[in-house]
């Protein structure tokens, strides 16, 4: 209990300390580019223009604000912006679903397309979709590397004959792989109405982050406890039933520690990726706020960015929880499920 | 005829220079239900023998026959219990030795799969721990799902490779209890390597030593001729838990100093200089 207090009271110092610098840093920010303006406006128009510019600056009309780090206040307020904003796309989307039920039933029964809504996505869509993407990504990654994975941990020879392949490809950036895959999926893909950027965008992402699991799985099938492999020799298990029952059971804590870093990889790329493939989502949501220029822009972009951080974190504990569960290395080191778990049945006994 | 019969088995490791030659000329016949307990010093290739009967490796000459068979690789006829247990730690101890079962009986039905494993761990005494993972049990716990994973392919011939010498001298003195026991139940044949002399007296029919390697080979045999069931309280005073315990600790100090005497002669002569003195140096 005392540590946990511990822990709350220093995170919480350190927020205020992070917050108070960024407040003091936004503000010399803000204050340079205030000067920068009227200076320029000195220079190129006329001294009254400049103090005009001034008074209209300090009197906090948004639309002459020059663009500098917001502060935190100001992102605090543009994401309760954004959640507003975004509780009333959910509201129309609702009331536009209700409108159009009857008409859809209609050209359901006719065999045509029914009228889907097109009003513009909000900010949680756009979390929504990023989920999406990675999660195909990941799904990608896991089917492509967790096979290939267990054939380079089992067969020699086939480790010599990739292994080329894997040292030349594991450090390619997500920007060439995002080339790499738009050339191929655009010449299959030419349905106009098809969905290519997600395509590209999970393809990329999953053939980005899918090198760690690869790696790890090969490590964990070739390096099975010679213990575990005598109990298979001894009951005169089959080279099926060997790999199925004792080589990758004996591997799933590192394939999982692989998962865990694909995952985190995965969402680091994605971001990026969206950005290039003009795919919507968090990184196509900062792409549009960066060409958009607004006042709100920048605060907008920041607000992404921790929305960004802090689904990544939990992404990473999600996966953390996991491999926790999978290890058997050590079951006395706690998962966030077990104590939650424990904290259950000890109130149950009690 | 015997039930296991090894005849000039020798096996080495490694080629050329760097060829080690561990076990050499080995003869040993056992017969069916005896208990035999080979002894000795460590690194001198007991584990060896014991993967050389259960199949895992083969003789470099010589052949090891099991009911007048050559042994051509592990079989369910035998089962071995390992000095490291060897259990898979994914699995339950009902896992551990479900599985087993399965493999060794592949026609059985879940149930009759599932009874004979929860008779085999209740044999062991472990039936509380059934559904618990080998990392939530101790060592002894463990060694005994180890025996009864061994015990439940209902082998001829048990082989146990130190499977005590990890534990503590109160579970080690429990577990030479219960295998007792349930080799008096069963009356299978057991070969069993250890490196203590008292577990030998109270386990074996024979005790065997293996002498020092390079080329270790069997000793002299022992007969432990105690009669079961041997109560660790009054052995003590037993004459012939006495005399062989004297003179099997004899013969094994006598092979222990003959090592040391042929170690020391390979050693090279250290000429006779003495440093000159061993007085700081003053300074003026």
């Amino acid at each position: 209990m005392k540590n946990i207090l511990k822990t709350i009271g220093l995170s919480f110092a350190a927020i205020i300390a992070f917050l108070l610098l960024w407040t003091v840093g936004s503000r010399a920010l803000y204050n340079k580019a205030v000067e920068t303006t009227i200076e320029k406006i000195r220079t190129t128009q006329s001294e009254e223009a400049a103090i005009e510019t001034k008074k209209r600056i300090a009197s906090g009309d948004p639309s002459s604000q020059p663009n500098s780090l917001p502060s935190p206040l100001f992102v605090w307020e543009t994401a309760q912006l954004l959640a507003k904003d975004a509780a009333e796309v959910m509201r129309d989307k609702r009331a536009f679903k209700k409108k159009m039920a009857e008409t859809n039933e209609k050209l359901k029964a006719q065999g045509k397309k029914p009228i889907i809504y097109t009003g513009r996505p909000s900010f949680l869509d756009q979390i929504i979709t990023s989920l999406e993407n990675i999660l195909w990504g990941v799904v990608l990654a896991m089917c492509v590397s967790i096979p290939i994975g267990i054939l380079t941990g089992l067969s020699k020879n086939f480790k010599i004959a990739t292994n080329w392949f894997v040292q030349v490809f594991k450090p390619i950036s997500p920007v060439v792989w995002f080339l790499l895959v738009q050339m191929i999926v655009n010449t299959i893909m030419t349905d106009p109405e098809g969905n290519n950027a997600f395509v590209i965008t999970f393809i990329s992402v999953g053939l980005c982050a899918m090198w760690a699991t690869l790696v790890n799985t090969a490590v964990g099938v070739s390096s099975v406890d010679e213990n575990y492999l005598n109990v298979a020799k001894v009951l005169r298990l089959g080279v099926g039933k060997k790999i199925v029952r004792v080589v990758l059971p004996a591997a799933v804590p590192l394939i999982f520690t692989g998962l865990r870093i694909t995952v985190s990889v995965s969402w680091m790329v994605l971001i990026a990726v969206e950005w290039l493939s003009q795919s919507p989502g968090l990184g196509g949501f900062v792409r549009e706020e960066f060409q958009n220029g607004s006042s709100s822009s920048n605060a907008k972009i920041m607000v992404a960015m921790f929305v960004i951080g802090i689904i990544g974190f939990l992404l990473d504990k999600l996966m953390a929880t996991i491999q926790g569960m999978v290890s058997f290395e050590n079951r006395q080191k706690a998962s966030p499920i077990m104590i939650v778990r424990n904290l259950f049945v000890k109130k149950q006994a009690a | 005829m015997a039930f296991l019969e090894l005849k000039n088995v020798s096996k080495s490791y490694g080629v050329g220079a760097e060829k080690a030659q561990i076990l050499q000329d080995i003869n040993l016949s056992v017969a069916e239900g005896e208990f035999i307990c080979i002894i000795g010093f460590s690194g001198m290739g007991k584990t060896t023998l014991i993967n050389l009967i259960e199949g895992l490796i083969f003789p470099d000459s010589g052949e090891v026959l099991l009911d007048g068979k050559k042994i051509t690789g592990p079989g369910p006829d035998r089962s071995i219990v390992f000095q490291n247990y060897s259990l898979l730690p994914w699995l339950n101890v009902k896992g551990n030795v479900g599985m087993a079962v399965r493999e060794v009986f592949p026609k059985w039905n879940r149930q009759k799969v599932d009874a004979h494993t929860k008779d085999y761990v209740g044999k062991v005494n472990l039936t509380p721990a059934l559904e618990k993972k080998p990392a939530e049990l101790s060592g002894g716990m463990r060694q005994r799902v180890s025996v009864a994973r061994a015990l439940s392919l209902a082998p001829k011939l048990m082989l146990l490779d130190e499977p005590l010498s990890a534990l503590d001298a109160l579970t080690r003195s429990n577990l030479q209890d219960e295998i007792t026991r349930i080799w008096l139940e069963d009356k299978k044949t057991v070969v069993m390597i250890t490196n203590s002399v008292d577990e030998g007296l109270i386990l074996a029919d024979r005790i065997i030593p293996l002498t020092l390697g390079p080329g270790a080979t069997l000793g002299p045999e022992f007969k432990v001729n105690i009669p079961r069931p041997r109560d660790k309280q009054t052995l003590d005073q037993n004459e012939e838990y006495k005399r062989l315990r004297t003179e099997i600790t004899k013969y094994m100090i006598a092979m222990n100093q003959e090592m040391k005497q042929k170690s020391n002669a390979d050693k090279y002569k250290l000429p006779n200089l003495k440093p000159k003195s061993l007085k700081p140096l003053k300074v003026a």
